[in-house]
């Protein structure tokens, strides 16, 4: 099979999600579509682009986290360890579309986004542009 | 289709365009042109050139903004939220020209200037060199 590339654009990664107060929801939780490349395909330079809706009486930030797998997904990352990506500065009542660059090739990323206001519910979503590798060989 | 690569050199985001004291202005604005790759392309290898003329009364830098999306442009980043890229200090009466390299691949790229001097119009435009790969599969 001859190498290939393939273009994602406006690819979801989490449509409409609620994040309760003082947790992290992950792509990988219910309603979510996490980035998992085929047996022989692997992701190129995507750059994850986040909405975050906050509560007009928030005062905590949002925080994304990314966190990769070596086997397709069966073994995760641990929660918030090592898988801080970016803050994003509370703004009561607003908005903040931030996006977030994933340089160079992987095979699997979990996208989560992290409440840290310790009373109120925020809301989230996720899509990405970039591309992929297809027509790999494996072993 | 055969995948290619298109070399693009001398290309204009900006032609000349003023920007407001203490205000951005963005090649998505009249009178610029964006990044916004075709359905099958993705932009690699973008190296943007950006000239500023400073006011001979300025005292406020000018600052390099940049944003994307993941969705051809429907849906921007916040401005002014992690779209720094880089700070072109005053020098009074004089064009400063500095590039800014973007080093990984993408599909879409919005400019801005933002003008820092509260009083005085600053006047930018920007053109760039680079390359995109043409002929990707699409999902």
């Amino acid at each position: 099979m001859a190498i290939g590339m393939t273009k994602l654009d406006a690819t979801v990664v989490e449509a409409a999600e609620e994040v309760a107060a003082e947790a992290i929801e992950w792509a990988s939780d219910t309603g979510g579509t996490v980035l998992d490349a085929g047996t022989t395909e692997i992701f190129n330079d995507v750059i994850l682009q986040v909405s975050v809706t906050f509560h007009a009486s928030a005062t905590g930030d949002a925080i994304l986290h990314l966190r990769t797998s070596a086997d397709s997904g069966t073994t995760e990352d641990t929660a918030d360890v090592e898988t801080y990506a970016k803050t994003i500065a509370v703004s009561a009542g607003n908005t903040v579309i931030v996006s977030h660059l994933v340089p160079g090739q992987f095979d699997y990323l979990d996208v989560g986004m992290e409440n840290e206001d310790g009373t109120y519910v925020l809301d989230w979503s996720c899509k990405y542009s970039g591309s992929k590798m297809t027509g790999l060989a494996t072993v | 289709m055969a995948i290619g690569i298109t070399k693009l050199d001398a290309t204009v985001v900006e032609a000349a365009e003023s920007v407001a004291a203490s205000s951005i202005e963005w090649a998505s604005d009249t009178g610029g042109t964006v990044l916004n790759a075709g359905t099958t392309e993705i932009y690699t290898g973008v190296t943007l050139q950006v000239s500023v003329a400073f006011h001979a009364d300025a005292v406020g830098d000018g600052i390099l903004h940049v944003r994307h999306s993941a969705d051809s442009g429907t849906t921007e980043d916040t401005e002014d939220v992690s779209t720094y890229a880089k700070t072109i200090a005053v020098v009074p009466s004089t064009t400063i020209i500095v590039s800014y390299h973007i080093p990984y691949m993408f599909d879409y790229l919005d400019v801005g200037m933002e003008n820092e001097d509260a009083a005085e119009v600053l006047t930018w435009s920007c053109k760039y060199v680079g390359s995109k790969l043409t002929g990707l599969a699409t999902v």
